[in-house]
């Protein structure tokens, strides 16, 4: 058996070309492993009766990346069988129904990958300084998730 | 303005900073509860912590997010 196989592996990406499910599941798939576990967010074309022409995103870049390190650390404290973690974002322009978002999680059991996609996600929705601007037709909007840990939103 | 340099005193708190931020750019005071900073990329919220603050130090103001 080759020894490197058996190290933990973490691959963070944010990059402004289109994301593939493909390449986040071959990064993390292990002979070790029974399960790999995929989420993918993609982009809606409405949001409250406005038709969305398409997304944009921005990161604070080197300071998301460290964040979804911190992700990965907590991954593997609460469910240390997981093997291998991919979480890919996307910058820049993101048309309607493409990927924003992928995480992929590869556990010899599929309760521990399955558990820890739901927790990347939803934790880096609430602290990865990332941001998302909805291009409608006349206008945009810069969104802010509910799950963001400082904002008010009774203001 | 995406970025720029300032001096503050080395030991400040959260709140303070803001305050000498504002002083400088006065339309970013009706943004203060909406914002935290991120000092050396970790997060701070506006109010009694004390920072301790090296030249170079960086520090950004952090709207709401929306990743993912």
């Amino acid at each position: 058996m080759d020894e490197s196989e058996d190290v933990p592996k973490d691959f963070i990406k944010l990059k402004s070309e289109k994301l593939s499910v493909d390449e986040a599941s071959e990064l993390v798939v292990s002979p070790y492993c029974g399960a790999v576990s995929l989420f993918i967010g993609t982009t809606r074309n409405n949001f409250e009766g406005k038709k969305v022409i398409h997304l944009e995103y921005e990161a604070y870049t080197s300071m998301a990346e460290a964040e979804i390190k911190k992700i990965c650390r907590d991954v593997r404290q609460k469910w240390p069988s997981v093997k291998h973690i991919a979480v890919h974002h996307r910058l820049g322009v993101v048309p309607i129904t493409e990927a924003s978002v992928i995480i992929a999680v590869s556990s010899p059991h599929r309760a521990e990958s399955l558990e820890a996609v739901m927790y990347c996600i939803n934790t880096l929705k609430a602290s990865v300084p990332i941001w998302k601007k909805e291009i409608y037709e006349d206008e945009y909007s810069w969104k802010e998730n509910k799950e963001c840990f400082w904002a008010n939103s009774e203001k | 303005l995406r970025s720029e340099t300032l001096s503050v005193p080395q030991q400040i708190t959260s709140l303070q900073l803001w305050e000498e931020i504002v002083k400088a750019h006065p339309r970013l005071a009706v943004i203060q509860d909406q914002v935290v900073f991120a000092v050396r990329q970790e997060y701070v919220l506006l109010g009694d912590q004390l920072l301790v603050l090296q030249p170079g130090d960086e520090v950004a103001i952090i709207p709401p997010i929306s990743g993912g």
